[in-house]
């Protein structure tokens, strides 16, 4: 195949962070005219991939070729004189400004009087008008932008109202503005951030459509996406990468969605952890029609009616693909956010609208998803961060004074129990812990709470083979001491070894209800995907 | 364990004695220009803040107008614990100096009763931004400018009207009754010590010492303090702990107006100034000057003790500087060029630290050669 045909061009690149290597001699070429599909599971390495090309990050290896010839892309301004653009997964537009506003932002085409040759003053004026506009005045010509961005919006059929406020359109609308903010700048390489992942299965067809008369004027696309319906539908080809490394690139044509699912998660099992069969007791969780309004897309839910329950020594795994409700319908559980309607019954009690306080002394301990934001005061003693939630407590305090002493005895004892490793012990402050050591300090802290129900949302993103074989273990433990464990992974490695029950999340509902035991990663994959769903909404379960 | 202590301490200590110097330093260059050959000199009167004029009175009075300068700072600062900018203090202030004055001139209780009353006001005062950040989202800078105006007008209304019999001596210029002479049960009292140290001198000094070590327990020592930094830490986290955010931010918010309102009692009931009724169409600068003494003291309530003390001094001191050649408002100009610097004390503090590494690269590559 000849060289020239690719308009872009990443050999080798190679990114690595402080213990992880994000991205490892990844190669990926795209031709001209084509729609190439970027597939992987999250921290696959296609954002720092994509932060390369638009150039947020440098790569320490690998160079980038676009059309040809090899460039230093600084930062987006470089890119975006090479034609690159982006629509980022959320939209980067000015809510109170118009749609044409929003779309000529930063390259606003300046007012400039046609010069008559006939009239020598008048040229000579105008020339002096338009030299003075063009360096002190700025004064921007909107005909002349509305006709440019007229024209495109007809030529691929990108129908916006130009002069509607972004606050006041659509999220698919929103997205179109994107498009033709891209256009207008005459980008050629179009870069998609899971465009999807906001819009409703109408909107989702239409961009579709958009997509592939983009692509039929010449404009290569590359497409980010876990959808492989989506990606079966319009791509030309697709490169794979799992966990920093390229897996394959592929024709379209010669690959299936089985195959592709397969390749995305790998079948390669790190660790079989040996676990007893469960014994389900009582229910503890309860989880009945819940429903959460969407943040981004106000009329839309993103946690669609959601029932289920936990039992005590049983752990509950809820799988799927990042950004399909799974955050939303935890932060309804535990009640960090508000729901819409529904209700939740935590050891029969109903907690709908109980505060945080009453449901985590009711029994609810939670490993939240974020840890930084939600799960520790980073600026705070690793002591101090160890009695978040039990300070009250008269372990801990007397007449409202805190007792020092104890706390930190309990803090040693958890540090020492749990193998957490800092340079101070706890005197340190968590902000200087590693990742690893802070995230042992919460599931330390959570299981030491001692709660009949442990919710643990993604508790070893980030984190060493063996930090994550020690927290499987203490969920293990956990589930064998009869509580009730709900985990939320997007690992299906994770999901297979730990979970009891797997139930999977698409789209803010829950499509299928799978024995670990009986199935593989190639149907999770495709129920985490939306290929495949079961029937059990309606059953009820 | 002193030890390390100490070094928690010495990089905010250190970045603010630095401002403190840059602004000393700027505010000579100034009066060098306005006049070289005079400048020494009244550099010199400035810096020994009116005690080489007055002595030991001269150093009462610093203390007793540190104390009400501590308590606006303590309110600043301790709003900033929680992650609450409270520019309301100058409302709280002027609400806090209403309450004490009724209560002293109107209701002539004594100088306890009127502490209270100044406590309460404030403390109502910084309970409504309080209320309309937690419950409407209101914030509390805006609803705090705009509720220091209403103080302001409300308090100069009612002395000019209702209150304007019982509490406004037309004699003086249409200012509040002196304390001392109309009610001296409502002055702060000074234990027979005011002959010997001085006219100004009351136990204000001690009562904002004290609370200052108060609120310096409260914040590092009990559930509440605990509480309250984890919030302006990382409010998520202490949602996420089931912590009362609205509780703790109303709270937050009467206790500093609370200090304030005190701050307010320690000014104008140790009799410093009266209240002028006409012409106090700008606000008071003390609680102004709080916020440069919380910034100044690294956010730390023991810190405030002495930056208050130190403000004090300076201006003070330009007082007592030829007024034909300086005016009085030089200690204000060099304030307020070290409230800007205390703005970059971050700055300041990471250039130590940049110092720092610096020396430990050159050790290290002293010792590979």
């Amino acid at each position: 195949m000849d060289d020239n045909k690719y308009v872009i061009e990443m050999n080798h690149i190679s990114k690595f962070f402080p213990g992880i290597r994000a991205n490892d001699d990844i190669t990926l070429k795209i031709k001209k005219g084509e729609i190439h599909a970027l597939l992987g599971e999250n921290g696959a390495g296609k954002s720092t991939l994509m932060s390369v090309l638009f150039g947020l990050y440098q790569p320490e290896e690998g160079n980038i070729i676009i059309n040809g010839q090899e460039v230093k892309i600084n930062d987006p301004n470089d890119a975006n004189n090479l034609g690159i653009g982006m629509v980022h997964q959320h939209f980067k537009l000015v809510d109170v400004f118009t749609v044409l506003d929003n779309i000529i932002l930063g390259c606003e085409p300046l007012l400039n009087l046609k010069v008559d040759k006939k009239n020598v003053f008048l040229s000579k004026m105008c020339q002096a008008f338009n030299f003075i506009n063009k360096n002190v005045f700025h004064i921007i010509d909107k005909k002349e932008a509305e006709k440019k961005v007229k024209y495109l919006s007809n030529k691929y059929g990108l129908n916006v109202d130009l002069s509607a406020k972004v606050e006041d359109i659509t999220v698919g609308m929103q997205q179109r503005t994107e498009i033709l903010k891209m256009l207008y700048r005459d980008n050629d390489i179009l870069i998609f951030d899971e465009p999807t992942a906001v819009l409703t299965p109408q909107e989702i067809d239409e961009l579709l459509k958009i997509m592939k008369s983009l692509a039929s004027e010449g404009k290569s696309i590359l497409f980010i996406s876990h959808k492989l319906n989506e990606i079966m539908e319009i791509c030309d080809r697709v490169t794979v990468l799992r966990k920093g490394k390229l897996v394959k690139t592929l024709n379209i044509k010669d690959t299936n969605k089985e195959e592709l699912s397969r390749l995305m998660c790998g079948h390669d099992i790190n660790f079989v952890i040996d676990k007893k069969q469960s014994k389900p007791g009582e229910v503890i969780l309860e989880v009945k029609d819940l429903k959460m309004k969407d943040k981004i897309h106000k009329s839309k839910n993103s946690v669609d009616g959601v029932s289920f329950n936990v039992k005590k020594g049983e752990i509950v795994c809820i799988a799927g693909i990042d950004g399909n409700g799974q955050s939303e319908l935890i932060y309804g559980i535990t009640g960090l956010d508000k729901i819409k309607s529904g209700e939740v019954l935590l050891k029969g009690e109903n907690v709908t609208n109980k505060s945080i306080f009453k449901r985590n002394n009711l029994g609810m301990a939670h490993i939240p998803e974020d840890r930084h934001k939600h799960g520790l005061v980073l600026d705070y003693r690793l002591d101090e961060n160890m009695i978040l939630e039990n300070y009250w407590k008269d372990d801990f305090s007397k007449h409202h004074f805190l007792k020092k002493k104890d706390i930190t005895k309990y803090s040693d004892k958890l540090i020492d129990t749990f193998d957490i490793r800092s340079s101070e012990g706890s005197n340190v402050f968590v902000r200087s812990m590693s990742g690893g050591n802070q995230q042992k300090a919460i599931i330390a802290r959570e299981i030491d709470r001692n709660c009949e129900l442990l919710i643990a949302v993604q508790p070893t993103r980030g984190l060493d083979i063996g930090a994550i074989e020690y927290i499987h273990k203490q969920l293990i433990k956990q589930r064998d001491e009869n509580k009730a464990v709900l985990l939320v992974s997007f690992e299906l490695d994770e999901v297979i070894n730990l979970a009891d029950r797997i139930l999977v999340m698409y789209e803010g509902k829950i499509t299928g209800e799978l024995n670990p035991k009986e199935t593989t990663f190639q149907e999770l994959g495709l129920y985490m995907s939306g290929a495949k769903k079961q029937n059990i909404v309606e059953e009820g379960l | 364990m002193k030890i390390k202590i100490n070094k928690r301490y010495l990089t905010p200590f250190l970045s603010s004695l630095v401002c403190i110097f840059i602004g000393l330093l700027i505010g000579f260059i100034v009066l060098f220009c306005m006049s070289p050959l005079d400048s020494f000199y009244e550099f010199f009167v400035m810096m020994s803040g009116g005690i080489i004029y007055n002595g030991i009175e001269g150093f009462t009075t610093i203390l007793a107008k540190a104390a009400p300068l501590m308590m606006t700072g303590l309110c600043v600062l301790f709003a900033y614990k929680t992650g609450l900018f409270n520019i309301g203090v100058a409302g709280q202030y002027v609400m806090g100096s209403f309450g004490a004055l009724i209560a002293v001139l109107y209701f002539k209780g004594n100088w306890l009763f009127g502490l209270f009353m100044g406590i309460l006001f404030g403390a109502i005062w910084g309970i409504i931004p309080g209320l309309l950040k937690a419950f409407c989202g209101v914030s509390e800078v805006i609803s705090g400018i705009m509720l220091n105006w209403i103080a302001l007008f409300f308090t100069n209304y009612s002395f000019q009207t209702y209150l304007s019999s019982s509490c406004v001596d037309p004699k003086v210029g249409y200012k509040t009754y002196s304390v001392t002479y109309y009610n001296p049960n409502g002055k702060i009292p000074d234990f027979g010590l005011k002959d010997v140290l001085g006219y100004n001198f009351t136990i204000a000094i001690f009562i904002a010492i004290i609370v200052s070590i108060v609120i310096h327990i409260v914040l590092n020592k009990t559930t509440l303090g605990y509480q309250l930094k984890a919030s302006g830490l990382n409010k998520d986290a202490t949602r996420y702990a089931g912590m009362s955010d609205k509780r703790n931010l109303v709270l937050t918010m009467a206790i500093s107006g609370a200090i304030a309102g005190l701050g307010a009692g320690l000014y104008y009931l140790a009799d410093l100034e009266s209240i002028s009724v006409q012409m106090s169409s700008s606000l008071p600068s003390v609680p102004w000057n709080g916020i440069v003494i919380a910034f100044l003291s690294q956010i730390n309530p023991i810190g405030a003790i002495f930056s208050s003390v130190f403000i004090s001094w300076i201006s003070e001191g330009a007082k007592l500087m030829t007024q034909t050649i300086f005016p009085a408002e030089f200690g204000d100009l060099i304030t307020g060029i070290i409230v800007y610097l205390s703005g970059l004390t971050a700055i300041i503090a990471h250039i130590f630290m940049k110092i720092k590494n610096r020396k430990k690269k050159k050790l290290i590559e002293k010792g590979e050669n």
